[in-house]
């Protein structure tokens, strides 16, 4: 549809519905609510059959339905929710493997597997299966699934080898390949993956689920078939295309042409060796109702695996998707309105044998950057970045609890960092970025499963980025293991690079990691994320003077001089901590209720240091009561200073306790009785 | 069996810091909306996958979307075996539903 149709008409009527489409509207939303619905009962099947935690718990699957356009591309009518790039990925990656295979090879009964960046997958780790469905002979829609498989082989257990130079330190690369042929398991394709991978009783679980959960959404598609015929049930496809598109359309067409650019740094390439940051720039042309997003002037491809291959060119529409049509249900008509350049060799667009193994760092980055670029062009709904990092950490090893016969364990933790400030409210807390929108773990799953305990999880206190709305609280997370042979990789950015504050707000806390032992009782003591320094080894991060976290101070101090770590050995005896990274703050501190602040002390998430640094609020310390006369001047004061004068200071607690006394001092303070207040 | 060898899974390491997206001009080109001569011919994704644009640089006017031709060398990344002709073995359940032999769907 010619972009000027929408400038004029954005609505279609009921009338224009049935001449168009040739349903009568209620036809048309019945048909794309039942294609909904087929992704739905796909997800469920897919959450209670799969074996590995990264699937049912962490979410990271994506299960979508397609309908068969008549030149033989296809389109994306269906997704539900899962992990969020997968609402991207799987348009082009249907496309690529069904091009590259040919329709006219396809039977009843056949699946693809793939795995392949270059051909529209995430990460080798990524298992996706698409299927054909036919009707009447006549190939109609494809329906595809994916998941995260514990371990797909390869150097590094997990398959996040950070430290890859080319995709052949990486793990099993499948292109296009049968996976079921009438129905019938391809032996050696099975056989391929299961004897390539370190848990293959998982994978096999997975990819079972996976081939159900495509029966299942092919038999919901078939029923609706069943009740609309298949004439009508793709022209309710057409429909739940054009309705996405128009309503993007709409959106775009409040935007002012021009281009808005804007760029974000990573830490750098994961190689540990204190290499430059990575520079994402971007800009988006808007003219009309189309853009055009241009990754030009983005650095070259990393030498290590911090690279993406072609992901970003379809990744990066969460941009607009959360920021100018956020409620409609994601389709391929919502992305018809963008056309994306990736410069071939750039970080976003790596050439073969290029690593890729950390695309999570640029995926998490890519979408703080749209989201900073889209912003611009709506300010009212423009949000202060996020923590631009993955925060996951992943475990594998081999069990040697009593009784588990050193059998292969794996999995995934996403404890999340935090969203920024907006203009209405304070960002959310322990949340991964929105192109994951992935889950935690089920504690009580992953210590009957795994030797792996968790220790410890919370908010770290004075971690969120100070603004009138304030960015939301990251996690800090504490795991130990019960297995002498463990190893974890951590996906991990904004160590050097705190995520920037909005319209005045302030930078929110870095990524940290720590490592400390177990002490004589058995456990560990914190309070709000802070550990005595004396004890703790910093393992990566910006740590200053005896190891005080500081953001900006460079690698120096830490073991690692990244924080984009694979196979860190986890000893028994050992609590290795990992600190999330928050967003930022949206608007000046110093506008803040001052009644929000003093809730924030209440709860132990705002020191009385910080509410005085950050925010400008006076807090008695016994009664923790707001001194307004004191907080007024002292607010005038800062205000006074004028832009060259005060800024909202980086967000992180400023002097952490040393030794074990220092703790339960602080601890003590905290838990006394002199409170006058009480939180509402 | 096997056409021309046209390498495109294996790549040196680009030798530039920045990369930046080449937009060629086309020739004689006007476009039809705003008159400009600026209408480039360029790789992009669309919604569909891989195509090559004609676009106006000037209004930003999509003149034309194709999909690329072996010369376009896009997607950087192309399956040696792309154009050989699938083996039965690839098409089983295919030529069984060619041939009748399959309750249809
Ligand atoms: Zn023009």
């Amino acid at each position: 549809m010619d972009k000027h149709e929408f400038a004029s008409e954005f609505f279609l009527s009921a009338p224009d519905v049935e001449k168009t489409y040739g349903l009568d509207l209620t036809t048309a939303e019945t048909i794309r609510a039942g294609l909904i619905e087929a992704s739905r009962h796909m997800r469920t099947t897919l959450m209670r059959g799969a074996f590995s935690n990264v699937v049912r718990e962490v979410l990271d699957f994506g299960v979508s339905v397609h309908n068969v356009n008549p030149d033989g591309s296809t389109e994306m009518v269906a997704v539900t929710e899962g992990c969020t790039h997968f609402a991207f990925t799987h348009q082009h990656m249907v496309n690529m493997v069904l091009d590259e295979w040919g329709l006219e090879n396809l039977g009843p009964g056949d699946t693809l597997v793939c795995n392949d960046p270059w051909r529209g997958s995430i990460h080798f780790p990524d298992i996706n299966l698409i299927r054909p469905v036919f009707v009447d002979g006549e190939l109609a829609f494809v329906l595809s699934d994916a998941s995260h498989l514990t371990d797909i082989g390869g150097p590094v257990p997990g398959g996040f080898n950070s430290q890859a130079t080319s995709m052949f330190e990486e793990g099993l690369r499948i292109p296009p390949t049968l996976i079921t042929s009438g129905d019938v398991p391809v032996r050696s394709t099975i056989n391929l993956i299961l004897e390539n991978v370190r848990t293959p009783m998982h994978a096999l679980g997975d990819i079972r689920a996976l081939f159900g959960t495509l029966r299942v959404g092919e038999r919901h598609l078939r029923q609706l078939v069943d009740s609309y015929g298949v004439k009508r049930v793709k022209s309710g496809c057409a429909y739940t295309l054009d309705l996405a598109e128009r309503r993007m359309r709409q959106a775009i067409s409040a935007v002012p042409d021009g281009t808005y650019s804007a760029a974000v740094l990573l830490d750098d390439d994961g190689s540990n060796t204190a290499g430059q940051p990575l520079r994402m720039q971007a800009s988006a042309r808007v003219g009309g109702t189309h853009v055009e997003i241009d990754f030009s002037g983005t650095d070259s491809q990393a030498r290590a695996a911090t690279t993406t291959c072609w992901e970003e060119t379809n990744r990066c529409l969460v941009g607009p998707k959360v920021t100018l049509d956020p409620r409609h249900p994601m389709n391929a008509g919502a992305m018809r309105p963008f056309h994306v350049v990736a410069p071939p060799g750039s970080l976003v667009m790596g050439l073969p044998p290029t690593s890729q193994s950390m695309h999570t760092e640029v995926g998490a980055k890519g979408a703080s950057l749209m989201l900073k670029i889209f912003g611009q062009m709506l300010p009212d709904r423009a949000v202060a970045p996020d923590s631009g990092s993955t925060g996951s950490v992943v475990y594998n090893g081999t069990d040697q609890r009593h009784g588990h016969d050193s059998q292969p364990f794996g999995g995934v933790t996403c404890s999340g960092g935090s969203w920024g400030g907006t203009p209405t409210g304070d960002g959310i807390s322990h949340n991964t970025s929105p192109i994951f929108s992935t889950s935690f773990t089920n504690v009580e799953y992953l210590e009957r499963d795994t030797p792996m305990l968790l220790r410890g999880i919370s908010a770290s206190i004075d971690a969120a980025g100070a603004g009138k709305f304030r960015s939301g609280f990251p996690a800090f997370v504490a795991f130990e293991s019960r297995s002498d042979d463990t190893v974890l990789s951590f996906l991990l950015d904004t160590g050097r690079f705190p995520s920037a504050g909005l319209r005045g707000g302030g930078p929110g806390m870095s990524t940290y990691l720590m490592e400390l032992n177990i002490d004589d009782a058995g456990g560990f003591t914190q309070w709000n994320g802070l550990l005595p320094l004396d004890h703790v080894e910093a393992i990566a991060g910006c740590f200053g003077d005896g190891g005080q976290p500081t953001p900006g101070a460079g690698w120096g101090a830490g073991k690692a001089q990244t924080l984009k770590l694979s196979a860190h050995e986890l000893h028994k005896g050992k609590i290795i901590v990992c600190y999330q990274a928050a967003g930022g703050g949206y608007g000046s501190p110093l506008d803040r209720d001052p009644e929000l602040v003093r809730r924030d002390v209440w709860n132990e998430l705002v020191s009385l240091d910080f509410a005085l640094d950050g925010y400008g609020v006076v807090i008695e310390p016994g009664s923790l009561i707001v001194d307004e006369a004191a907080t007024e001047r002292l607010r005038a004061e800062l205000r006074g200073a004028g832009e060259s004068g005060w800024a909202p200071p980086p967000a992180h607690y400023r002097s952490w306790p040393r030794t074990t006394d220092d703790l339960a001092q602080l601890r003590a303070r905290a838990l006394r009785t002199g409170r006058t207040t009480v939180n509402s | 069996m096997m056409a021309e060898w046209i390498d495109r899974i294996l790549y040196p390491h680009p030798d530039v810091d920045q990369v930046y997206a080449d937009r060629p001009l086309v020739p004689n080109k006007v476009c039809p909306q705003c008159a400009s001569t600026e209408v480039a011919r360029y790789q992009i994704a669309n919604h569909l996958g891989p195509r090559i644009t004609l676009t106006c640089q000037e209004c930003l006017h999509v003149i034309a979307v194709e999909r690329p031709s072996t010369a376009d060398s896009w997607p950087p990344f192309r399956a040696v075996a792309y154009d050989w002709p699938a083996s039965p073995a690839e098409r089983a359940s295919r030529t069984q539903l060619d041939s009748g032999d399959t309750p249809a769907g």
